[in-house]
């Protein structure tokens, strides 16, 4: 990969503060400017497992704590904030003047959104997705398998697997490390598309898999060629 | 004969909290209704009237069983199944 220097973040949370921390840190390994976009606030019950944040950051915009964070980091890197969701309207203009979109969004609908509008930019997508002891990190080149070849849609009738949705702050820690890491080997050249990192804590254990293109993939297959609000407001997009 | 079955954290509370079971059946189809059978609602969460959901993988030994023959994916003796949903980040806990 040539010039894989601009990131997009999207969410600053569990996953995102790891991601966020490593490649602001990681010096010379070719991020030299990272995006981030997120919409909440920071608050005390996110402590445990958004390590940007501090008590004294209780009530502040994330966005504005993580750019201060990464710039005290790595006073040479370039950041950009974006307050907001992201959201059909706004996901390929935003991708398009980066090079990779790092993913660590809280719900499944923008997992999905990020999948596909990484897809239509031509970019590389690095996702992960954690729930209480466990979780899995992907990542996806524009010519391997994606998001939808391994969960095919959005669950839409079984509402109580978000619901029941909570997550142990080392587990995020380690899969937006695993994030981050998949970002710094596609910075390095090397391409890791279609491997999926699974992480249980509670066993002790890292598996690491591949998710091959499947024929029937809507995404892969090209029928997806837009971003309709209706593909991604599902149960769990709140 | 019976297969290991490496459960999600989001089903274990169909296991007791067991992390991974045994199962019987020779292939991936019996080893759902076996697992039915000894952890009730199990059925359910990884199948709907059309098969296996679409936000849920099942991996006979690491390869994705529908590029092998789908719920009919034949088992043999020691053999591990992994199942992994479609899950978020989420609140806090």
């Amino acid at each position: 990969m040539s010039a894989a220097h601009r990131v997009l973040v999207v969410g600053a949370g569990g996953l995102g503060s790891p991601v966020l921390r490593l490649l602001a840190a990681a010096g010379g390994s070719g991020v030299d400017h990272i995006t981030v976009i997120d919409d909440d606030m920071v608050d005390e019950s996110n402590l445990h497992r958004q390590t940007l944040y501090s008590s004294g950051d209780v009530g502040r915009s994330k966005i504005d704590r993580a750019a201060g964070v990464l710039r005290d980091l790595s006073p040479g890197l370039s950041v950009q904030t974006v307050e907001g969701r992201f959201v059909p309207d706004t996901a390929t203009d935003l991708l398009s003047d980066h090079t990779l979109v790092v993913e660590g969004a809280d719900n499944l609908a923008t997992k999905f959104l990020v999948a596909d509008a990484a897809r239509l930019s031509g970019v590389p997508a690095v996702q992960a997705g954690a729930v209480r002891w466990a979780g899995w990190a992907l990542c996806a080149l524009p010519d391997s398998a994606c998001l939808r070849c391994l969960f095919e849609d959005i669950p839409r009738d079984r509402i109580e697997t978000c619901a029941e949705a909570g997550v142990v702050g080392p587990v995020v820690g380690v899969l937006g490390g695993l994030e981050a890491a998949l970002v710094l080997r596609l910075l390095r050249g090397e391409r890791p598309g279609g491997e999926l990192w699974h992480y249980d804590a509670l066993k002790g254990a890292l598996r690491k898999t591949f998710v091959r293109r499947r024929s029937d993939c809507p995404l892969c297959a090209g029928e997806i060629q837009d971003l309709r609000m209706e593909r991604y407001t599902a149960a769990c997009a709140a | 004969m019976a297969v290991t079955v490496r459960i999600p954290t989001p089903l274990r509370t169909l296991t007791g909290g067991a992390d991974e079971v045994s199962a019987d059946g020779g292939t991936v189809a019996q080893v759902i209704e076996n697992l039915e059978t000894n952890h009730p609602g199990m059925k359910d969460r990884l199948c709907d009237d059309k098969g296996v959901r679409r936000f849920v993988n099942i991996y006979a030994n690491d390869e994705d069983i529908r590029f092998l023959d789908n719920l009919e994916t034949a088992l043999k003796e020691g053999d591990t199944l992994s199942i992994v949903p479609a899950i978020a980040g989420g609140a806090s806990r």
